[in-house]
């Protein structure tokens, strides 16, 4: 329903979220199409399936649903967008399909739609595919080669880099190729260099809150600078081979910063960007899962609604205090 | 230069213009003189009226004049989009044999003649009330940081000898020096070659809107504010002996061809103001006061009255249900009193009043940034205004004028309220 208002304030300036949907849609497709020049438009198909499932199940909510319309402001598309990121290019469609289709209509629509989900569905949807089809989300080709667009004869698969870093093995790839994600991995966060220039582009554009990838990324440094795992190399080697690893730094990016799942005042964005850090930390040492960024995710998503209210109650302090 | 707030929005002021012309002048037709209930009326339907005639004094003092000759048509009850319940009296124009002249110039300027159209209380109150309060300086208020409202910082501008000369009057009831008045206006690009009333020190206030806000909580407790144009009309009467029949209000919008400043008689139609300044033919919203916490008019017939900064004829805005809201956290970003509008609207929507408390909801202070900044088009500061009146209903009190209002410019009757409650206490 739409009507005008008639309360104040009569004049408004706010960026509606289709724009900034699209300036986080730019800055996915920008990874992947740089997946594509890896190892050809497999990722593509993958991406417009995604696509496709995530807008048709957005339009069949809507309809269904007394939900406002929000088909058009490409959060879906974002959702959809981020899931073929987080896949190995190698990935059937059918789980494509399916793990959008679950982002969507199990982890979005029943809390209410956008802005009203207590979980990131991109991540809910990665949990549910890490735990029921690990033997397809955690095949990762070896790279560099092309892929054919279907099926999946003669496709040569290799170790990610966080196997050997779990195993407390030597990483057998250079750094340079970490950087460039030329190493076996999720299709669409491999490169950091492009990551960084995208990341840099969100909070640029005020899209992203700066304290949160910061936070995030520091702490998983210092943790795995301190206590590095049994066996690795140099330490401070040995933590970085693990923050360029899988897909904490796309996550830090794209996914504990979603707007709507993450804290929104200052304080409250760093220690929630700590805690992601050290979920991710504990997951990754402890955990039996290769790539455990999206449960990290999720804990934190669930810790944002008691961090607001702390710092709701501790702002009213303050504000109580500076009267008096 | 005064700098506050640091929270809160940049707003394109859209004043440069409208504020160095000199204000137009109108001679309204039919007049519906506004005396806000209760009154005493000191005239009946069918009196003949002379110019400056009193017409009533309202509840808080304030006088009401015959802007012209004429006869008194029908008095009628009224909502009043700004003054609430108030009584119409109509002044139909009729040429009367012997027009009156001016009274002559009185010695000493009574200041219960002179009502300050910034919020509709006459200066002899006002007086009374920072005697009461015993204030340290004088000062008179053009800290107008909302976009295109300018009436007072145009009086500063255009009107800048009377305006001083108001101010010494007002000085010297309250027993101040001069050099303990000043004049704040707030900073825009266009203000750079302000005229400077003579003897004063012109301060410009600048900063993020709500300026105001952050300006009158650091300076209200010990200066006494007056409004610019109520300096200058004290002065005029003071010179002259006129009596105050006309405000001055900012016609202005991005609807209006020619938005100006428009001096026209208390009782004129606001609809005839913006005829004026040449309205576009697209369906506009008329808002009495500033676009960022006015009020509404639906009626083009309301008419002016003392209490009025602005007419603004503004584009309609679409706002969309809270359940659009997808957490941003834009509101929670620009709020000045640093709370969490998006939470406190989602709880005052589910009517979960208390955790609206919980939130910080009393502390609101209906600057309208998180609507105005809301990506989602929706409309935090409804639910706010709803959470903090339901608790303050349930906490016994009256919620509508709470503490965190008090910066606003159109404040209504709280001086004659609380002398009331001290009259009835003694």
């Amino acid at each position: 329903m739409k009507f005008i208002n008639t309360s104040p304030p009569f004049i408004r300036a706010g960026a509606p979220a289709r724009s900034t949907m699209g300036k986080m849609l730019l800055c996915l497709s920008a990874m992947l199409v740089y997946s594509a020049a890896l190892t050809g438009p497999r990722v593509l198909v993958n991406a417009a399936a995604a696509a496709l499932t995530c807008v048709f199940c957005e339009f069949l909510v809507s309809r269904l649903s007394r939900l406002p319309d929000t088909v058009s402001d490409l959060s879906a598309l974002v959702t959809g967008l981020v899931i073929t990121a987080l896949l190995p290019v190698t990935a059937p469609l059918w789980l494509v399909v399916l793990l959008c289709c679950f982002a969507l209509l199990a982890a979005r629509a029943p809390f209410g739609g956008l802005g009203h989900n207590p979980f990131n569905p991109a991540a809910c949807a990665m949990a549910f595919g890490s735990v029921c089809f690990p033997g397809h989300i955690f095949r990762y080709p070896a790279l560099p080669q092309l892929l054919p667009v279907f099926g999946s004869s003669g496709i040569v698969y290799g170790r990610p880099p966080l196997c050997y870093l779990a195993d407390g093995a030597a990483v057998p790839y250079r750094f340079s190729d970490l950087l460039l994600g030329a190493v076996p991995g999720p299709a669409g966060t491999g490169g950091c260099l492009i990551l960084a220039v995208c990341l840099i582009y969100l909070l640029a554009e005020k899209v992203i809150r700066w304290e949160i990838p910061l936070a995030s990324c520091a702490a998983l440094l210092v943790l795995f600078i301190l206590f590095p795992g049994a066996g690795n190399g140099a330490r401070v080697l040995t933590a970085f081979q693990q923050l360029l690893s899988g897909y904490f730094l796309f996550a830090a990016a794209f996914m504990f910063t979603d707007p709507s799942t993450s804290p929104k005042s200052s304080w409250a964005a760093v220690v929630y960007g700590l805690f992601c850090g050290l979920a991710v930390f504990i997951i990754r040492k402890e955990g039996s899962y290769r790539d455990p960024t999206c449960f990290a995710v999720i804990l934190c998503n669930a810790m944002t609604p008691v961090l607001d209210r702390w710092s709701a109650m501790s702002r009213i302090k303050k504000a109580v205090k500076r009267r008096a | 230069m005064a700098r506050v707030a640091s929270k809160g929005l940049r707003l394109k002021q859209h004043k440069s213009a409208v504020i160095a012309a000199p204000a137009a002048e109108y001679a309204g037709k039919v007049l519906r003189v506004p005396m806000k209930e209760p009154c005493s009326l000191a005239v009946t339907t069918g009196d003949y009226v002379r110019k400056y005639t009193l017409l009533g004094v309202c509840g808080n003092g304030a006088k009401a004049f015959s802007p012209c000759a004429a006869r008194v048509g029908e008095i009628s009850g009224y909502e009043h989009p700004a003054l609430g319940r108030c009584l119409l009296v109509q002044l139909l124009p009729a040429p009367l044999p012997q027009d009156a002249e001016p009274a002559a110039a009185p010695k000493k300027a009574d200041l219960s003649v002179i009502t300050d159209p910034l919020d509709g209380v006459p200066l002899s109150e006002k007086i009374r009330e920072m005697k009461a309060r015993g204030v340290r300086r004088v000062a008179a208020d053009a800290v107008q940081d909302q976009p295109y409202v300018c009436s007072e910082s145009a009086a500063v501008y255009n009107r800048a000898a009377e305006v001083a000369a108001g101010l010494r009057i007002i000085a010297g009831e309250l027993g101040l020096d001069e050099k303990d008045a000043s004049v704040y206006v707030y900073k825009s690009k266009a203000f750079d070659s302000f005229v400077r009333p003579e003897g004063f020190p012109l301060v410009f206030v600048s900063g993020k809107y709500p300026a105001r806000m952050g300006f009158m909580e650091e300076n209200g407790a010990a200066t006494g504010f007056v409004g610019a144009r109520a300096c200058a009309d004290l002065a005029r009467y003071a010179a002259t002996g006129e009596p105050q029949i006309s405000v001055t209000v900012t016609v202005s919008g991005p609807l209006l061809r020619r938005p100006a400043n428009v001096t026209a008689p208390v009782g004129t139609p606001i609809g005839e103001l913006l005829d004026l300044c040449d309205p576009a033919e697209e369906p506009g919203m008329t808002v009495i006061g500033g676009p960022m916490n006015g009020k509404h008019a639906e009626d083009l017939g309301a008419p002016l009255c003392f209490g009025m900064e602005s007419v603004l004829l503004l584009e309609p805005v679409k706002v969309r249900e809270i359940a659009n809201c997808w957490g941003c956290g834009l509101c929670s970003k620009v709020c000045p009193r640093d709370l969490m509008p998006l939470y406190i609207a989602r709880f005052s929507r589910h009517r979960q009043f208390a955790e609206c408390e919980l939130f910080g909801a009393e502390s609101c202070a209906e600057c309208g940034c998180c609507s105005y900044v809301c990506g989602g088009g929706v409309e935090p500061m409804m639910f706010i205004s709803e959470a903090k009146r339901a608790i303050a209903a349930q906490k016994g009190g009256g919620g509508k004028d709470s503490e965190a209002r008090k910066w606003m410019p159109r404040r209504g009757f709280r001086a004659a309220a609380a002398r009331k409650t001290e009259e009835s206490g003694k």
